[in-house]
């Protein structure tokens, strides 16, 4: 096939796609759009906020003064854990949000370069600082409330499998969805910084 | 924070005057089924920005700047996205496509990077070689050099098309 051919089946394809709109219309249409984005964005933050407080306050919950100190010790562990994963993760959905598309467009690339190289942070942060520890407070507030060592080997069996689950599902994120475009990106400014002559405005 | 009823009024005059570049923008970074979503996200994305709009430059530059931002954001979500779905659920569509001129087009040029890609897709619009040179700021006989090796490069790949 020649290009000229392709050329003008696209041509062909661009044409029929044109159209005239009422750019009252689309107003209308755009603000309805935009405030419905707005209104999502919240209900599922509210939603995460408040499934997240639940979980924890159930959790909390379980703390006795009177209990063990391994127990209670565990669990403050876990707690803070988790708390510290919830906070994180909403904090940065907010901060995302923020989005600067005037800018001129290498600003532009740098600024989605920071938001994507803090969504990686944010994963690995939770899995070395407190996913672990978590799931370990989990371990010693169950082994100290536990009385059989077979209880006790069962607890670190679950936990291991689920620490293993959420490092591949966070390993496979990274790999597949953020890496990626991290190197897009970077290839990106790499060819900006290469040819500083391209338009910029 | 600008008046909302201003804000209203430059959003409709703004979309009025380049509803065509916005059309043109959104089939030259998004694949064909995704072109009205990429013309929708640029014009939210500039119903938003205009709450920051500060008279520094013109109107138009400042939608052009946006418009070209959030499509190029959305083309690396887009592409990224699909690459991984595809590999995860391979669509039989893509198989019956595979003689589709369109598809071959969007395929190769997602094969050519930074300049290579620009001037293809302004010659997928139709510009002149004067046009090209004015928009990119590269000399024509440079476009014209790099044009017949991008078509040496589309005739080998698609030789037995």
């Amino acid at each position: 096939m020649e290009l000229e051919q392709a050329k003008a089946a696209w041509q062909r394809e661009m044409a029929r796609y044109s159209h005239e709109v009422d750019p009252k219309a689309i107003l209308a249409d755009t603000k309805q759009k935009a405030m419905k984005r707005h209104r999502d964005f919240n209900r599922q933050q509210i939603t995460q906020i408040l499934c997240g407080l639940f979980c924890l306050g159930m959790l909390a919950a379980e703390y006795r003064r009177e209990g063990p100190l391994l127990a209670n010790a565990g669990l403050t562990v876990m707690l803070l854990g988790l708390a510290l994963m919830l906070g994180g993760s909403v904090i940065l959905k907010y901060r995302l949000r923020v989005s600067h598309p005037w800018l001129p467009e290498k600003e532009f690339v740098a600024e989605e370069r920071e938001k994507i190289a803090a969504r990686i942070a944010l994963l690995r942060r939770n899995v070395k600082w407190f996913l672990i520890p978590a799931l370990l407070g989990f371990v010693a507030w169950q082994a100290g409330l536990a009385h059989s060592a077979k209880m006790v080997i069962a607890l670190v069996v679950v936990a291991t499998l689920a620490c293993a689950g959420i490092f591949w599902f966070y390993r496979w994120k990274l790999r597949k969805d953020l890496l990626p475009i991290l190197e897009d990106i970077d290839r990106d400014l790499e060819y900006y910084r290469n040819h500083p002559e391209s338009r910029q405005d | 924070m600008i008046d909302p009823r201003e804000k209203e009024r430059l959003f409709a005059e703004t979309i009025a005057r380049n509803n065509r570049w916005l059309g043109v923008i959104a089939r030259n970074n998004a694949p064909i089924d995704s072109w009205q979503d990429l013309e929708q996200e640029i014009k939210i994305a500039f119903w938003e920005s205009l709450d920051t709009y500060r008279e520094r430059s013109s109107l138009g530059t400042f939608f052009f700047s946006v418009a070209k931002n959030t499509a190029k954001e959305f083309r690396r979500k887009n592409h990224n996205a699909r690459k991984r779905d595809e590999s995860f659920y391979p669509n039989p569509v893509f198989v019956e496509l595979d003689r589709d001129p369109l598809r071959a087009v969007e395929e190769f040029r997602a094969t050519l990077g930074g300049l290579d890609w620009q001037v293809f897709t302004l010659y997928l619009d139709d510009l002149s070689y004067a046009e090209m040179s004015a928009a990119l700021g590269v000399e024509e006989a440079n476009l014209r050099k790099r044009m017949s090796r991008i078509k040496e490069q589309f005739k080998e790949k698609y030789r037995d098309f």
